[in-house]
């Protein structure tokens, strides 16, 4: 019982923090393509120029981290019971070196995966690159800081079940709907439009962007029951 | 003897093979609809074949259709653009035809065929572009001088030999001993080979070149033109530089402008000359395509196919507002100036003003040569519409009172107006040509729904006989659905649909051959076999359906999907589908390319999440993972080879879509294929070959354990085919000896010796085979005979007939010995006796399927083999995990799911190295020369066969391997044969699916842009594709057959000799 009802209270601050998070990515990542295609950008995504795109999402995504680590705990939760539950989003130094090295392996590794779903291999290296890195701060990047490394490897590999945890399925949710839309864009390269914005990687970069708004939307659109029940009680108060 | 023989085929193990027959049958009608074989008027026309009569009156031809000498030459400026004639470019041209001395005509051209490709570098793929070039070139110059307008099939059956074997005005100019005399692009020369008396070709692939390709031409004229009275009736010449100009720089370009006044100073140089000559001169000047405000042409936009004709006489022209003609106008109007027939399937009509003799058009001469003209027409009209159309048409009732108004006014006691004749010839002519331009054009709807209809009845049908395959709860059950196997009256009533199919579909291809003008096969037959297709395939729709109808229940249980199994059925539906863009047919390698490597990066995942959740589960010493020795081996095998493989495999795939860039947006790109073929690249690529051939070598070595062949006889033999493939190469200067250099030898003399070397491969595969069955056989016998005390022994036989799995109780009186007899013991426990068979000669025809796709393939394409063996070996392997056991959801059905997976996974695989080898959907991409190897002589099937072969290298060597691998998995005939079916349906469905959405998406596509350029080529290769599907098919069914009956003919001879209780070893049946 007394379980039961700590566990509910975790789970309502975890969907908090999850709303907020979506809401967030839900303005940013639209924003970015909006404001790269009034600027007449969109061809330049693969290129060093456009790295403000990741690095403003980098920052969507580190804000949302802090606010779910700066939400105030509620004071029984301190109880020394709960360990294992806060494991999942308390945020430890360890986990931070971890993180550091863990990053660039998976840039590393979309890369190769790129090259072997078809990228150039000699030439536009900085395209994969971006596109690569881009693949890692909408994906690996939350999941890492939100639940570490170990679990960002176990949704990677869906070796393990994550039932109830309402975290841990979004992370999966986002990072399984973001490849896909990247894994959807690139149908639009071989088209014979001629037009800038399908050169490569332009095409996988925008599907990626897609696949993780839409992600977000569906979470939000998931919550939208707990929302509503949120605001009821706070006008109640 | 025959029909027993037969009789395994249409058992219904086979009969998917057997509706895709009847898919392949539709799609026949398909392509008969889709590209009507045109009237080509066949015959070369003679003088006889003019018109002696007009109307009542006997007219002596020769005196009238005659032309006074004139002196033509015919002038053609390519990519010459409408716009391009005016005074800003052509100032003397444009003058002449102010001052009414020459008269300009809007002049239509054929939209191409093949498009250009977007070249880039223009180096690199030269030899592509080049072939395109010739292509469309040789549809304009077919249209220009035999007046008829080729079609699809035209270019298509033209592959290979590109001279001109239609009448032609040059043809009729030969044969009537007129000079002509040819400076230009060489093309021309190829097209018509020893019909100029001088000639000077000029090579048009040098893009860049604007000036000396020009100036190769117009020397030749002073020469040509300084005779007082030079000695040719026609000159024709081609100028390129305006078309490189076009292709590189654009129709803006400022060398535009100076190559126009070019072309205008050699006009006027021209005009100049003749006025001294005594004859008259007509010069015809024209474009034979326009050109793309981009500078490119292959369309069919406005720009692109109106082109400038201009007409100049000594005497002048009367009207000057353009009026507009068709390209095809000019071979009967170049006809008339040299004063020979029209060539014979000349739809065109006589430029107008041509006919004008001194502004009168009404002599005696003019109104024949247009009666002449109207007749061959109307004759061509009657024989495409058949007479009671032709009659009801308003043009045909228009030249009927125009020859009545000739032979009127002919009649020296009747009273006729020339003037109204000449009128309703003319109108009858342009009201026909109407019809016969449209008739080239049009679609048989008829037959291209009942094409489809066809296509979608077989498919439907082959669905459910999939389902049933499938679905069927085991193997024992299976034989439910094959009642009618047993029951005579559903054979014979099968037997009765496949004759009534067979028959219709050759009389539908005789007809449409022959070409008979029988209305009756132009509609009657048409639509009677398709009727009767339709009733012959719903009634074998009926007989199957009914027979399946109590099986089909509970179906959900197989389908308990994993991700890559779902992928795999998702892909191969979505795959077909995106041929709805054009871009995707002409990209198509991209789709399997993104969906393979999908597919193995999902593998990759799926097997690191099970090994994963199998160590984990060891780990925490869960209850179904204990003590499972087999699973743990498995396991541990999986996580340090297979894993691992997977990876490199991967790798190796990306390697190999570097090696030939394909398609046709990027297809300009270098790539390795390139790279290695450099002069400079020699060495390497010699030692890239013999790596490949190397490792050919070892893969068919590794596949002769299982077989009967003395292991080294065979390998002595395998090495010599592939040295004789080695050689070939380096005869052909292909690669080189390393670090040696060429050889000179009688290259054909090589590849004899290679066939030999296979001939006898195969003549000893079946001479052991032979062995080893009398071997057995006498042992059997012997152990019956030894028997002493005849106890009854009852034993389940193997099924001797294909299909149906008749457990058939043999009375054998014997001791139960398992060791020594061999046939009791193998029948649950070791290999079977015909599986051994099975083994030993797929194998050896594995082998050589493999040395002969070596030997077509080019040198830098030879890492292909060894590759697909090994991809088709690690997928094997990596699907047959019974991983699955140790999830919740596993069942019993991993064998038949397992076959389900590989045989996608082949399919793929086919389609993957098709396309890595270079080729496309585009007939440019077919290596022509690789039908020639071997060859000292033109033999048209056996190069087309060659072709083929080296063409669907990927799909042909994929089908075997898996064969292959079926057949070394399972060591009881009948286990066998279920699998094989099960492969065999899904193949099939496969096949049909592709079938039916490709024709639909071309039907819907008939009137797109790209019809001729990309969707009909793709027709083609659908085609031919289904083709070699069947033949492999084909292929597998003789070898299950050729055991059969070679056991039955052993065992038949065996049992007259030892006086045995032959009843008891019925192998009949």
């Amino acid at each position: 019982m007394w379980t039961g009802n700590l566990n509910a209270v975790v789970e309502q601050k975890s969907r908090a923090s999850i709303a907020f998070g979506s809401a967030l990515s839900l303005a940013v990542a639209p924003l970015l393509v909006v404001l790269l295609s009034l600027r007449d950008e969109l061809q330049e995504l693969g290129h060093y120029s456009s790295a403000h795109v990741p690095l403003a999402l980098l920052l969507a995504e580190s804000l949302k981290f802090v606010f779910a680590a700066a939400r105030p705990e509620v004071p029984y939760l301190k109880d020394a019971k709960l360990p294992k539950i806060r494991k999942a989003t308390k945020f430890r130094l360890r986990d931070f070196f971890k993180c550091l090295i863990f990053l660039p392996t998976c840039v590393g590794a979309y890369f190769v995966a790129l090259v072997l779903f078809g990228a150039p291999i000699i030439n536009q290296y900085e395209e994969t690159f971006m596109l690569s890195l881009l693949l890692t701060i909408l994906t690996i990047f939350p999941s890492c800081f939100h639940a570490g490394v170990d679990p960002t490897m176990s949704i990677l590999t869906g070796s393990r079940k994550f039932s109830g945890d309402k975290t841990m399925e979004t992370l999966q949710q986002h990072i399984f709907l973001t490849l896909f839309g990247t894994w959807c864009g690139a149908i639009a390269i071989p088209l014979d439009w001629d037009r800038p914005w399908q050169a490569w990687p332009v095409p996988c970069c925008l599907g990626a962007l897609a696949g993780y708004t839409f992600s977000h939307m569906l979470t939000l659109i998931k919550l939208l029951p707990f929302l509503a029940m949120r605001i009821a009680r706070k006008t109640k108060y | 003897m025959l029909v027993e023989m037969l009789l395994p085929v249409v058992r219904l193990q086979w009969v998917s093979l057997l509706t895709l027959y009847f898919a392949f049958g539709g799609f026949i009608i398909f392509l008969y609809g889709f590209f009507p074989l045109k009237y080509h008027g066949g015959s070369d026309s003679a003088w006889e074949d003019l018109p002696t009569k007009i109307g009542d009156i006997g007219v002596d031809a020769k005196k009238l259709y005659v032309r006074n000498h004139t002196r033509t030459v015919l002038m053609v400026i390519d990519a010459l653009r409408y716009d391009f004639m005016s005074e800003k470019y052509m100032p003397y041209t444009a003058g002449l035809i102010k001052d009414g001395k020459a008269c300009l005509y809007k002049a239509q051209a054929e939209p191409p065929t093949v498009t250009m490709p977007r070249i880039k570098s223009t180096v690199l793929k030269q030899d592509k572009a080049q072939w395109r070039r010739t292509v469309n070139l040789w549809r304009d110059v077919f249209a220009m001088t035999t007046g008829s307008i080729s079609n699809f099939i035209d270019v298509a059956l033209n592959f290979g030999s590109s001279a001109v074997t239609e009448d032609s005005f040059i043809n009729q100019a030969k044969y009537n001993k007129r000079t002509l005399v040819f400076y230009g692009d060489d093309t021309w020369l190829r097209l018509f080979p020893n019909s100029f008396m001088r000639s000077d070709g000029t090579t048009s692939f040098y893009v860049s070149d604007f000036t000396e390709v020009d100036l190769n031409v117009t020397r030749h004229l002073p020469k040509e033109l300084s005779p007082a009275k030079p000695d040719w009736d026609l000159m024709i010449l081609h100028y390129l530089g305006l078309d490189h100009i076009g292709h590189l720089e654009g129709p803006s370009s400022p060398k535009v402008f100076p190559k126009m006044l070019e072309m205008d100073n050699v006009v006027e140089m021209i005009m100049n000359a003749s006025r001294k000559w005594d004859e008259e001169t007509i010069l015809i000047i024209c474009g034979d395509h326009g050109m793309k405000d981009s500078g490119s042409h292959g369309g069919a936009s406005h720009s692109e196919i109106i082109v400038p004709l201009v007409l100049t006489q000594n005497k002048g022209c009367s009207p000057t507002h353009p009026s507009e003609v068709d390209q095809i106008d000019l071979a009967p109007t170049l006809s008339y100036l040299l004063s020979v027939p029209f060539p014979g399937g000349s739809t065109g009509q006589i430029l107008p003003q041509i006919l004008t003799k001194n502004g009168d058009l009404l002599s005696k001469e003019s109104l024949y040569t247009l009666h002449y003209n109207a007749k061959m027409n109307v004759d061509a009209l009657i024989k495409i519409l058949g007479e009671e159309e032709a009659y009801k048409k308003e043009c045909y009732k228009q030249y009927l009172s125009a020859v009545k108004h000739h032979a009127d006014w002919l009649d020296p006691t009747k009273t006729g107006s020339s003037k109204m004749a000449a009128g309703l010839y003319r109108s009858s002519l342009n009201n026909m040509s109407h019809y016969l331009t449209k008739s080239i054009v049009e679609f048989d709807m008829f037959a291209i729904v009942l094409g489809i209809f066809t296509i979608f009845a077989t498919f439907l049908c082959q669905i459910l006989i999939t389902i049933v395959t499938y679905k069927s709860e085991d193997d024992t059950n299976s034989n439910k659905m094959y009642h009618f196997n047993r029951s005579n009256l559903q054979t014979r009533l099968i037997m009765m649909c496949v004759a009534v199919c067979i028959s219709c579909s050759l009389f539908t291809v005789v007809c449409g051959v022959s070409q008979t003008e029988s209305s009756l096969c132009k509609v009657n037959i048409v639509s009677l076999s398709g009727a009767g297709m339709i009733i012959a395939i719903l009634a074998t729709n009926f007989v199957i359906i009914r027979n399946i109808r109590n099986n089909i229940k509970n179906i959900g249980e197989m389908w308990i999907l994993n991700a890559i199994e779902v992928f795999l059925i998702v892909g191969t539906i979505v795959q077909p589908v995106t041929y709805g863009g054009t871009s995707f047919i002409e990209e198509e390698h991209q789709i399997w390319y993104f969906f393979w490597t999908t597919v193995t990066f999902l593998t990759l995942a799926y097997t690191a999440k099970v090994l994963l959740d199998y160590y984990r589960k060891k780990s925490e010493n869960a209850t179904e993972v204990q003590d499972k020795e087999s699973l743990s081996a498995k396991m541990d095998k999986t996580a340090k080879t297979l894993w691992p493989q997977w990876m490199l495999l991967m790798m190796l795939h990306r390697f190999l879509r570097t090696l030939n860039q394909t398609g046709d947006k990027w297809a300009f790109l270098p790539d390795a294929g390139d790279w290695l073929t450099k002069d400079e690249n020699i060495e390497i690529l010699s030692l890239f070959s013999i790596a490949a051939l190397f490792s050919t070598i070892a893969i068919c070595q590794n596949n002769l354990q299982t077989t009967l062949i003395p292991y080294k006889t065979n390998c002595v033999l395998i090495i010599a085919a592939t040295l004789c493939i080695f050689l070939y190469r380096v005869t052909i200067q292909s690669i080189h000896i390393p670090f040696y250099g060429y050889l000179d030898f009688n290259e054909n003399y090589i590849v004899r010796v290679f066939w030999v070397v296979i001939l006898i491969i195969i003549l000893i595969e079946i001479w052991s085979s032979k062995q080893y069955i009398e071997k057995e056989i006498k042992s059997v016998v012997s152990v019956e005979s030894r028997s002493s005390n005849p106890t009854k022994v009852t034993y389940v036989g193997e099924n001797y007939a294909f299909g149906a799995k008749n457990h058939q109780k043999y009375n054998v009186p014997g001791q139960v010995d398992s060791s020594s007899s061999f046939l009791l013991s193998s029948i649950h426990t070791e290999v079977s006796f015909r599986m051994k068979l099975m083994k030993s000669r797929t194998n050896v025809f594995i082998n050589v399927m493999m040395l002969v796709c070596s030997l077509y393939l080019r040198p830098h394409n030879l890492i292909l083999v060894p590759s697909i063996c090994i991809t088709s070996k690690i997928v094997n392997r990596i699907l047959d995990h019974k991983f699955d056991s140790i999830l919740p959801t596993y069942k019993e059905k991993s064998s038949r799911k397992n076959v389900f997976c590989k045989t996608l996974f082949h399919i793929w695989m086919g389609s993957l190295f098709y396309f890595y080898q270079g080729n496309s959907n585009s007939l440019a991409s077919v290596d022509i020369g690789s039908g020639y190897i071997g060859l000292d002589s033109y033999i048209p099937p056996v190069i087309a066969l060659q072709m083929g072969i080296h063409t669907y290298t990927g799909p042909i060597l994929s089908s075997f391997l898996l064969f292959g691998n079926l057949v070394q998995e399972n060591n009881q005939w009948d286990k066998f044969l279920v699998r094989i079916k099960e492969n065999l349906a899904i193949v099939s469905t496969h096949r049909m699916f592709v079938l039916l959405v490709y024709t639909i998406v071309s039907s819907i596509l008939r009137y797109h842009l790209f019809v001729w350029t990309v969707i009909s080529p793709k027709l083609l290769f659908e085609f031919t594709s289904t083709f070699f599907t069947m033949a492999t098919m084909l292929i597998m069914m003789v070898f299950c057959c050729t055991v059969l009956w070679q056991e039955r003919l052993a065992s038949s001879s065996k049992t007259k000799n030892v006086k045995t209780k032959s009843d008891t070893r019925n192998f009949e049946d």
